[in-house]
């Protein structure tokens, strides 16, 4: 290829490969004309751009492996001790096993010799490393590989000397023999048993896996390796361990137990986990977790974490079916072998079988249909399943209340019984850590409202364990961040701060800090300094997380474009929403270049940017970002995802903005609907749906229907949030607006008061929450013919006019120009007017937005007779409300009547239709007596 | 090791434009990453993904000693990184020729170790590919070399290599596009 067509490619490729399909389709026809020797390239290079990059790291994995056994090789001929090695015959974790025989004897003794490659024993740490080996070589079972002999190499690299066992590794064995259900189980039971015998001798495998038992020629099984990771934790020490992960200890990850992955003490209860493995395996073909080609992170954190599949529902899954039969395995699986595997299996400890033998038992109560002991999962382990799979849907609730209290109180119970000291305190403080990170992840801050004292003091608790806790810095700083996440979580953020700070400290103090684990806590801090308003901070570790992020993962990736959205949020909050808009739009388009649109992040993103677009009166662009982000959604998350839900309500609130008033409560009602689907009566969600629903009944005319909703979401409010937040006060503001429509003046009034009254002690009379009440208060006011409070009020709200959502701002000022026209001050009204008129058109032209400006214009123009202004504003208004294309709103008919009046006043013609139209509307609504009818 | 000082000035002499310094160095490299490779990548067996970077950094911390500044251990880097890959390929290769000659096979009980095995000649292909790519565009080789055998992150290629984070990700994703397609479409 010629360099000129190289470079051709390279630019087609990179444009073409950040456009959508669309784009590249149009732009690939256009490219076939120009260069059609080059276009089938660039498709190719196209089609593997969107390729996993596996097939060019996992070539090198492999050379890698097979360049290590090749090492081992070099061994084959030496002589260790009285032992010559005669062949490899197998690769492993920590080193090699090979055959070898005793040089020194006439009889030819056979054994197997395993090096440790990967370990250098430690000078004093011999005498240690041959003390554990008696024990080892005390243990004689018939289901136990012997030890014979031990040493180390001239190069100071532990050996052991085995019994030769002529075998295969336990699971290919029961494939190749094609052994059914009760055959597989037999044999297992042998393995039990020859564990517990080891661990009535106090000693601890530590390492179970199909590799380490093999089944021999007669069909015994022959455990390998006993305790020799104990061996190797007396008598060495790892010399990679600075430069590797901190915790590169060897261990066989897939059949390793909780406690084991975090570096805790491994008891004979960790041998019955990996037991629980071995049997999920040999009972569904599977691992108990997914097995991909995935990080040894991720592999972790399904140990911790994930619950694994029941084997009957695991045994039909693709790709299982070594088993005779997979549907009749499936029915034998069902009910109690799914309990005996899973009770294995549990994440605690002590929740396990407690010997191999007891495991044993309830598989041989299993084969002679005897009930077992394993029983379908208990009362709180239910509950706690239960909330941590519908967490949403219980939040707030009083289920949800109850499970949480029946948790803290068993967990606390738990604590209190145990006897073994610190050592299983810890462990089980992590337990709690990690099963409220569960808990409490996806929990909004408002949820657990009622239980905030106990699970916080939980927290705090779990917080100062682990500050005492000796474990690396890594998972410390982790743990804190976990908890200092869910302070965040149960809004307290004042709590999370110094938790998570403290985090980010040990963190810093470690050259080999784990820079995901550092990216975690940056992005929590920065959150929790966002919610509590110290927006500098929030911005600093923000930025700092993005660049992080962008060492780590590079600029093009989808964490760097969702921690640049979050920038765009906390810009949002401190109401700088050019720079919002901006940071987020950058963030989406990186998103749509990458490719990523439809991760949960992604839409989260394209969800805030309409919101941005919608605050900043840039409602074409809302309404369509919107409209992709709710459809996005429904495809994604589905059309009954909370999140659906909520930008479902967030479009309609842009619809009634723009005049769209039946799409607007077609989809509201359609959000209610599948609200009531989802989560209970009386969640607190409700309460945004509620004032969505209200503010287009309201806008329909629907004034019954917009108070119904009105008093739900202060019902809403006032169960979950109390009647002193400013949850409660914003629908009383709103109710308080209707009454000033419907003139229930004094009522109004002291809704009004009322909701000022929460508004300053929560947030302050300067807050951006009681403005607002002043702009409702105000039309109110107007509405009642005080226009000099109603000026003063709006004077004050006008202060802050440019953090309020640009509509509301200029709805603040249409009501100024009123008040001031109406109480005579003509000359401020009409400065003023000229002042807001430019940037309302900008924003509004052709929007019901523009309304109560253009109205609030014409009466004044009417008011001191400037007609000719009055008239064109009147046109402008009528145009506008033809070029909505729905029926015409009560608000619209209002305006509509003040152009009707001019036209009246100049002895037009057409005055009297015009005036009809809007009485039409106006007169069923208010009644013949009420000033807004014309 | 007596031969700290010799390496760190071959390295200082390398860096100042001294070719043969590269070229004495490049050997010295090449042991230190054979030697260390065997149990190194024991190490992480099974099942663990390949972690050059702690290989390369076991190498440096053993070659050169005193501190230096991280371009000069850049231009290390980028000189293990090839190390690193001649390493691999010299054994995929001579395995190779090893199944071709007609060894009988080793019977194994591991049946990773036979699948490795066969997985050997991917690599193979994989640097054929990296040495066509060279042809075409020597840049976008080096980076992949830098990436895959040296284990670099993204921040660290960019200080490597002195370019910004966008054309650093725009020749990487073109190179990986075509590295994958001509491993699926010889």
């Amino acid at each position: 290829m010629s360099t000129t067509d190289w470079t051709i490619l390279e630019r087609a490729f990179e444009e073409a490969s950040n456009l959508d399909d669309e784009q590249r389709e149009t732009f690939l026809a256009t490219f076939s004309k120009l260069h059609p020797d080059l276009v089938s390239k660039l498709t190719d290079l196209l089609r593997a751009d969107a390729q996993r990059d596996d097939s060019l790291a996992a070539p090198i994995r492999a050379a890698a492996d097979s360049y290590a056994e090749a090492t081992d090789d070099v061994w084959i001929g030496r002589t260790l001790g009285v032992w010559r090695i005669d062949e490899r015959i197998a690769a492993g974790g920590m080193g090699a096993v090979f055959l070898a025989h005793r040089s020194d004897s006439e009889y030819a003794q056979k054994a197997a010799l395993k090096i440790m490659t990967g370990q250098l024993l430690a000078p004093d740490a011999i005498s240690r490393f041959r003390a554990e080996r008696q024990i080892l070589a005390s243990l004689q079972h018939p289901n136990i590989a012997s030890l014979i002999d031990g040493g180390s190499t001239d190069e100071q690299l532990p050996f052991i000397v085995m019994e030769h066992i002529d075998g295969r590794p336990i699971d290919a064995y029961c494939d190749k023999e094609q052994l059914d259900i009760r055959e597989r189980l037999r044999l297992f039971q042998k393995v039990c048993d020859a564990l517990d015998y080891a661990h009535r001798n106090l000693v601890v495998h530590r390492d179970i896996k199909p590799s380490n038992i093999l089944v021999d020629v007669s069909g015994e099984p022959k455990l390998l390796d006993f305790g020799i990771a104990k061996l190797l934790d007396a008598g060495s020490y790892d010399m990679t361990q600075a430069l590797t992960r901190a915790d590169a200890r060897a261990m066989t990850l897939s059949y390793a137990s909780p406690e084991h992955v975090l570096g805790q003490p491994v008891s004979i209860a960790s041998d019955v986990y990996s037991l629980g493995v071995l049997l999920y395996r040999l009972l569904t073909g599977r691992s108990p977790y997914e097995e991909s080609e995935d990080s040894q992170r991720s592999i972790e954190s399904a140990i911790l974490e994930t619950d694994p599949e029941r084997p009957s529902a695991a045994v039909t899954r693709e790709g299982s079916g070594k088993l005779p039969s997979a549907a009749r395995a499936q029915r034998m699986l069902v009910g109690d072998l799914d309990n005996i595997v899973l009770k294995a299996l549990q994440k605690e400890p002590k929740r396990r079988y407690a010997t191999a033998a007891a495991l044993r038992e309830d598989i041989e109560r299993y084969l002679t249909d005897r009930p077992v002991a394993a029983r379908p999962a208990s009362l709180v382990y239910k509950a706690r399943k239960f909330a941590r799979r519908n967490l949403l849907a219980l939040a707030g609730s009083v289920v949800f209340a109850v499970t949480v209290i029946a948790l803290v109180v068993f967990y606390t119970g738990r604590l209190s019984l145990e006897r073994d000291a610190a050592q299983m305190q810890a462990e089980r403080s992590d337990e709690i850590a990690r099963f409220l990170t569960s808990l409490f992840d996806s929990a909004s801050p408002y949820n657990a409202k009622g239980q905030q004292v106990t699970a916080v003091e939980l927290l705090e608790q779990g917080f100062e364990r682990i500050e005492s806790l000796e474990v690396r810095p890594a998972l410390q700083a982790s743990l804190m961040q976990n908890i200092g996440n869910n302070m965040t979580a149960l809004g307290q953020q004042q709590r999370a701060i110094p938790m998570l700070e403290r985090a980010l400290k040990i963190l810093e103090q470690q050259p080999q800090a784990d820079q995901y684990v550092f990216l975690d806590v940056l992005d929590n801090l920065s959150e929790a300094y966002r919610q509590v308003g110290a927006y500098d901070e929030a911005l600093a570790y923000r930025q700092e997380a993005v660049s992080l992020a962008t060492e780590l993962y590079g600029p093009n990736h989808e964490r760097v474009a969702y921690l640049m959205m979050r920038i765009g949020v906390t810009l949002f909050d401190m109401r700088r929403v050019d720079k919002a808009l901006d940071i987020e739009a950058r963030a989406l388009a990186k998103l749509d270049r990458i490719g990523q649109r439809e991760t949960p992040s992604a839409i989260d993103a394209r969800g805030n940017y309409a919101n941005s677009l919608q605050y900043a009166g840039r409602l074409t662009e809302a309404i369509t970002t919107h409209r992709e982000t709710v459809s996005l959604s429904e495809r994604v998350d589905g059309e009954l995802a909370p999140n659906t839900l909520i930008r479902m309500a967030n479009l309609a609130g842009t619809l009634v903005q723009v005049g769209k008033l039946r799409e607007a409560n077609a989809l509201i009602d359609t959000a209610l609907e599948r609200g009531a689907r989802v989560w209970p009566a009386g969640y607190d969600q409700f309460v945004y749906f509620y004032y969505q629903k209200c503010q287009i009944a309201r806008r329909l005319g629907d004034f019954e229907e917009a108070i119904a909703a009105c008093t739900e979401a202060i019902e809403i409010a006032k169960n979950n949030f109390g009647d002193q937040s400013l949850f409660y006060a914003r629908p009383v503001r709103d109710l308080a607006a209707l009454l000033g429509h419907l003139r229930e003046f004094e009522s109004a009034a002291r809704l009004y008061d009322q909701a000022e009254a929460i508004v300053e002690a929560a947030a302050g009379s300067d807050s951006l929450t009681m403005r607002i009440i002043y702009v409702r208060r105000a039309e109110t006011l107007l509405g009642a013919g005080d226009y000099a409070r109603a000026e003063s009020l709006l004077r004050e709200a006008l202060v802050q006019k440019d953090r309020m959502a640009s509509n509301t701002a200029t709805f603040a000022e249409a009501l100024l120009v009123d008040a001031l026209s109406k109480s005579g001050k003509t000359d401020d009204a009409t400065v003023l007017f000229d002042e807001i008129l430019p940037s309302a058109e900008a924003r509004y032209r052709d929007y019901p937005a523009i309304l109560p400006v253009l109205s609030a214009g014409t009466a004044l123009f009417r008011t001191v007779g400037d007609f000719d202004r009055a008239l064109a504003l009147g046109e402008q208004i009528e145009q506008l409300i033809a070029g909505i294309g729905e029926p015409m709103s009560w608000s619209s008919a209002i305006a509509l009547g003040e152009y009707g009046l001019v036209l009246e006043e100049i002895g037009d013609a057409k005055a009297q239709a015009v005036l009809e139209t809007s009485r039409e509307v106006l007169l069923p609504l208010f009644g013949s007596d009420d000033p807004r009818v014309p | 090791m007596g031969e700290d000082k010799d390496i760190t000035q071959l390295l200082n002499r390398w860096i100042d434009g001294d070719t043969e310094a590269g070229d004495a160095l490049a050997p010295l490299v090449y042991d230190e990453l054979r030697h260390r490779a065997g149990r190194a990548f024991a190490r992480e067996r099974p099942g663990h993904t390949l972690q050059p970077t702690a290989l390369v950094n076991e190498a440096f911390a053993a070659l050169v000693r005193v501190d230096i500044t991280w371009q000069d251990r850049a231009h290390f880097f980028a000189l293990a990184a090839r190390m690193m890959r001649r390493l691999l390929v010299n054994h995929a290769s001579a395995k190779l020729a090893d199944k071709r000659g007609g060894n009988a096979q080793r019977v194994t009980l591991d049946p990773a170790a036979v699948s490795s095995a066969d997985q050997t000649i991917e690599l193979v292909r994989l640097n054929d590919a990296l040495e066509a790519l060279a042809t075409i565009d020597e840049r976008k080789a080096e980076l992949i070399e830098l990436q895959y055998f040296g284990g670099l992150t993204f921040a660290e290629m960019e200080e490597v290599t002195g370019m910004s984070s966008s054309s650093l990700d725009r020749h990487l994703r073109m190179a990986r596009a075509w590295l994958k397609d001509a491993l699926t479409n010889p």
